[in-house]
């Protein structure tokens, strides 16, 4: 019984993640954040930022890969199949409830006048989830070098974000590893 | 069925970086390649999938899914597109799992974790050149932007209220 309340509890944690985020994997960031590592303690800080680094160097949508990750951290195989599944849920109900009727939610004027209100704020979360990870990853010369770097070729556009995170981390192992 | 499974496990299996990445491979394979879906069509499944909350790629092939076979081809296409991913993952965090003392790791995510803030502040550039510039849209950025990280606001509540503001300035 109490192994099934466990999962439920992480069911139910990213099923409000999934039910709120509007915009994506990133716009997620700040729910797992308060969610997660400091509602629960499922996730160090540090982990924190782990997560998104996999998540983008495995394949497939940063939410599933986010969510998988944490699941097993949290109680292995059963706990990334119910986390996985809670980020999941909100959208296979409310998709498959609009689905029919495409063409009256397309044109309904107070639906996207939300929608329209929640992206600003949906990039307000993302500046928030960027200064909280700033502050806790560049700290010295080398984390200043390698984030200064890799925006430059992130904007840059002609090099995908998996090689340069991939390029930053051997760059880690022989500078920083051991 | 199991057609529409392997496009959508394929999709998931070749992209990297998440959603918006998906949207380009999802056009290749279903509107120019399979001409399942027109091109209008596909653009209105988009901004329906951005709209409403969750993750982009879970809502394109959700409603995709249902356009070719409802409620179960909804759960077809959701389960090829997560399948990738979840395998992948779970192969990943056991090795991260097991190896966290490793000091090439830490090595490793000593070097990376500079990297998600830069990635985190490109996206912040690139999603705000899509949004009009008002004054009322600059606000909600800003004020989000500060409660959340000042005070510690749950953003449900934020998105909350800030959708029933928008409703109410703009009706």
């Amino acid at each position: 019984m109490d192994k099934f309340l466990d999962l439920f509890k992480i069911f139910i944690a990213f099923f409000k993640i999934g039910a709120f985020s509007f915009g994506g994997g990133y716009a997620m960031l700040p729910f797992i954040e308060r969610e997660i590592v400091n509602k629960n303690g499922w996730l160090s800080p540090k982990e924190f930022l782990d997560v998104l680094a996999i998540s983008q160097v495995s394949p497939g949508p940063i939410a599933i890969n986010s969510a998988t990750f944490i699941g097993y951290k949290y109680n292995f195989i059963l706990g990334s199949i119910f986390a996985t599944l809670g980020v999941i849920f909100f959208s296979i109900i409310v998709i498959n409830l609009v689905a029919p009727s495409l063409e009256k939610y397309k044109t309904n004027k107070n639906i996207s006048t939300v929608f329209k209100t929640l992206r600003p704020i949906t990039i307000g979360f993302i500046l928030s989830a960027f200064y909280s990870t700033y502050e806790k990853s560049v700290s010295d010369l080398f984390s200043v070098c390698i984030f200064l770097v890799s925006f430059m070729l992130l904007n840059s556009k002609k090099i995908h974000p998996v090689f340069i995170i991939m390029f930053s981390g051997f760059i880690g192992i022989i500078l920083k590893g051991a | 069925m199991l057609k529409l499974f392997l496009i959508f496990f394929k999709i998931g299996l070749v992209t990297f970086g998440g959603g918006y990445a998906m949207i380009p491979l999802i056009e290749k394979e279903l509107v120019l390649k399979q001409r399942l879906v027109s091109e209008d069509e596909f653009l209105d499944y988009v901004s329906v999938a951005q709209s409403f909350p969750g993750a982009i790629a879970v809502n394109i092939s959700l409603l995709l899914g249902y356009k070719f076979n409802k409620f179960i081809g909804s759960i077809v296409c959701v389960l090829g597109t997560i399948l990738p991913s979840f395998t992948s993952i779970l192969i990943l965090s056991y090795f991260y799992n097991k190896n966290n003392t490793s000091s090439y790791l830490n090595g490793f995510f000593l070097g990376v974790r500079p990297v998600v803030a830069s990635l985190l502040l490109y996206s912040f550039f690139r999603l705000s050149k899509k949004v009009e510039k008002n004054t009322l849209n600059i606000l909600f950025l800003g004020i989000s932007f500060i409660l959340v990280t000042f005070f510690n606001v749950n953003p449900i509540y934020i998105i909350i209220i800030g959708g029933i503001l928008g409703l109410w300035i703009n009706s």
